[in-house]
């Protein structure tokens, strides 16, 4: 039986508003709590995610990995948020070093709904592994 | 003690093969290799390893479909289940970026290299640092063996994918070998371990008694649980789903880590807030400590450490208790007929029974035929239970505490089956064999059988001048007590529904061949037909 995303949150972060609204729309069918953002500032957040209310996925959508994204990816990740990034250009090198330093997926860039459904829930499928998976995911070993 | 860290190489080339393989080995590693796909499944199913090094194109290079490296990773690692315990690095020169991305995703690869920008002195600082670090196994951890003196000791009996380890067999030199390894992953933080053998415990797995030390100084004493990876998954399901969310009150085990190797899975329960120096299981509790401390330990048991799941039962309903001990206890007829037959010698007769053992010439209805046509219906509660509760899966603190470890069993069911379970394992097995004769154990019984109702259990009476008789008498009439507690809002509670519990354990036990001595398991045998007799 496959998982639901339903019902989680998920922070769709990208410049692209016409992307970011198609994940949403696309995501909110599904029950799921999406919250939108053009940009991370992690002054604004801390508190929001302090509050119990992190984001069980964070998706950053960008055309290419420059600086700019590497600095976001990495507070993401230092916030000990789970990061899933699309990406317009994306050579093999960047994809694994994301994969290197955390992120649960990186993908090239679509905008074809059923595929972004589709590897949005993967992510959340595959943490519902088996017991060993899942003691990792929560820091016990 | 510096433990190799064990690689498989899978690389058709051979000059990869040796060239990855010579520079690991000059790092320290033990690095063995398999050229095919073939040879990389029977390597990874007779061997156990730590890291799996895959080339993509095993057959062919020029051919762009050949994809028999991934097969090893989604077939045999993947499929098996053992990526949990082997970490993955896809080496090769011909990986696409879709299955870079699905070795990241699913085979959860550490790593994917590309062999054209391949350093060889790079990759073993690399796979060093792994081992090092994101590994998390301390390959030099010191671990000292007590009352035991090597693991391959404490291996034996466990059952590993439905088998038995047996002594001195190439399994019982893989699996101690494993569960050393499993230990370096359990306290891969720690820099030595003092561990000793607790229980075997009847379900297959086992138990230790671990003291880890850190640089900072001693830890707090743990207990491990370990065996065939799979029952070590359920048991932790059980634990999230049934444990986290009830057992509560400053006294509840909890896990602290969860780890796997190939074929076995270890948990580590922590007793924290336990006066743990002194921590120890129900049976070495029992024989030691007098009648009134092992009363209060039980009432703290069952109205506080698993009060909760007590206090919630269902509705009142009618109840299969029949169809539910002989699904728990897994047996049948027949095989109850081979155990009295094979096991207990000294046991004659068909319908009715003779034991020779008895100086009389006393005969007993043979519960085993008196009860196959029947069924037990009960109008009782259900709850959640732990399901296995004996003498092992209960540790006892210095402080008189109880705590509960093995969670494998646990689940809905007869609200009485956990104290009814003690109450057997405390007659049929804490009295051991050499502290009363047959006749003495038959007087218990009867003594106990005296009670119509649950009112009456208080005031039942039993002399004798046997201490070990007295302690297993006091101790089962407070249990039912407890038991008593536990269904007394049931206005049709009546105590024939703890005796059709206790008549199903006491014929479980019977089939105890090879782990209790005959006299116990004749008078499981006696307490069965007597409560057959009161069942009718």
């Amino acid at each position: 039986m496959k998982f639901s995303f339903k019902n989680k949150r998920i922070l769709i972060i990208d410049h692209q508003k016409y992307w970011r609204e198609l994940l949403a729309d696309t995501l909110a069918e599904a029950d799921s709590q999406v919250t939108l953002l053009e940009d991370y500032d992690y002054q604004t957040e801390a508190p929001y995610f302090a509050s119990g209310k992190a984001p069980d996925l964070v998706i950053i959508g960008c055309v290419r990995i420059g600086p700019e994204e590497r600095e976001l990816f990495h507070r993401v990740l230092e916030d000990g948020l789970h990061l899933m990034v699309f990406s317009t250009l994306l050579p093999t090198d960047e994809m694994r070093e994301l994969f290197r330093e955390g992120a649960e997926d990186v993908a090239d860039k679509t905008y074809d709904k059923k595929r972004l459904v589709n590897a949005v829930e993967e992510v959340f499928n595959a943490r519902e592994g088996d017991s060993y998976r899942r003691a990792e995911e929560k820091g016990l070993s | 003690m510096n433990r190799p860290g064990r690689i498989l190489m899978v690389e058709n080339e051979e000059r990869w093969r040796k060239l990855v393989g010579d520079t690991l080995r000059s790092g320290g590693f033990q690095v063995d290799t398999a050229s095919t796909l073939v040879e990389a499944e029977a390597a990874l199913r007779s061997n156990w390893y730590h890291l799996a090094i895959l080339d993509i194109r095993l057959d062919d290079d020029s051919d762009d479909t050949d994809v028999e490296g991934l097969k090893v990773l989604y077939g045999e690692i993947v499929a098996a289940s053992i990526r949990d315990a082997l970490m993955i690095i896809v080496l090769s020169s011909f990986g696409t970026k879709e299955q870079m991305r699905q070795a990241f995703t699913e085979g959860k690869v550490i790593d994917f290299v590309d062999k054209t920008k391949f350093n060889n002195l790079h990759f073993r600082d690399q796979v060093q640092q792994l081992f090092a670090g994101e590994a998390h196994n301390n390959l030099n951890l010191a671990i000292h063996w007590q009352q035991v003196e090597t693991p391959q000791q404490a291996v034996v009996g466990l059952e590993v994918d439905g088998n038995r380890v047996k002594r001195d067999t190439p399994e019982q030199k893989r699996i101690a070998e494993e569960l050393d390894d499993l230990l370096c992953r359990l306290f891969y933080k720690a820099e030595s371990l003092v561990v000793q053998p607790l229980s075997t415990g009847k379900s297959g797995a086992m138990v230790l008694l671990a003291e880890p030390f850190y640089e900072a100084g001693p830890g707090q004493r743990v207990v491990v649980k370990f065996g065939d990876f799979r029952g070590i998954d359920a048991e932790y399901r059980n634990f999230e789903e049934y444990v986290q969310p009830f057992i509560g009150g400053g006294r509840s085990t909890s896990v602290v880590n969860l780890r796997r190797t190939s074929c076995l899975g270890g948990i580590v329960y922590s007793m924290l807030g336990s006066n743990n120096d002194a921590l120890e299981s129900f049976a070495g509790f029992y024989a030691r400590a007098d009648i009134a401390t092992i009363k209060e330990v039980l009432s703290r048991l069952f109205l506080e450490t698993c009060g909760p799941w007590y206090a919630n039962p269902s509705r009142l309903q009618l109840c299969d208790l029949t169809d539910e001990y002989q699904k728990l206890l897994g047996w049948t007829t027949e095989k109850l007929e081979n155990a009295v037959a094979q096991g207990l010698k000294s046991v004659h007769g068909k319908a009715t029974l003779k034991f020779t053992d008895l100086s009389n010439e006393r005969t007993f209805t043979n519960p085993i035929p008196a009860t196959a046509r029947q069924k037990f219906l009960r109008t009782t509660y259900q709850c959640t239970t732990h399901g296995d509760l004996n003498e092992s899966n209960i540790m006892v603190d210095g402080s008189g505490h109880a705590w509960l470890i093995d969670f494998d069993c646990i689940g809905s069911g007869h609200i009485l089956r956990d104290v009814a379970e003690l109450d057997s394992v405390v007659r049929l097995q804490l009295l051991k064999e050499n502290e009363c004769t047959l006749e003495e154990r038959l007087a218990l019984e009867e003594a106990l059988c005296t009670a119509a109702d649950f009112s009456q259990v208080a005031e039942t009476v039993f002399s004798t001048n046997n201490l070990a008789l007295t302690k297993a008498f006091a101790i089962a009439v407070h249990l039912r007590t407890l038991g008593y507690r536990l269904v007394q809002h049931n206005p049709q509670a009546d105590l024939s529904e703890y005796h059709v519990a206790l008549f199903y354990y006491a014929l479980n036990t019977v089939r105890f061949h090879s782990l209790l001595p005959s006299v116990q398991r004749q008078h499981a045998l006696i307490a069965a037909s007597l409560l057959a007799d009161r069942l009718e």
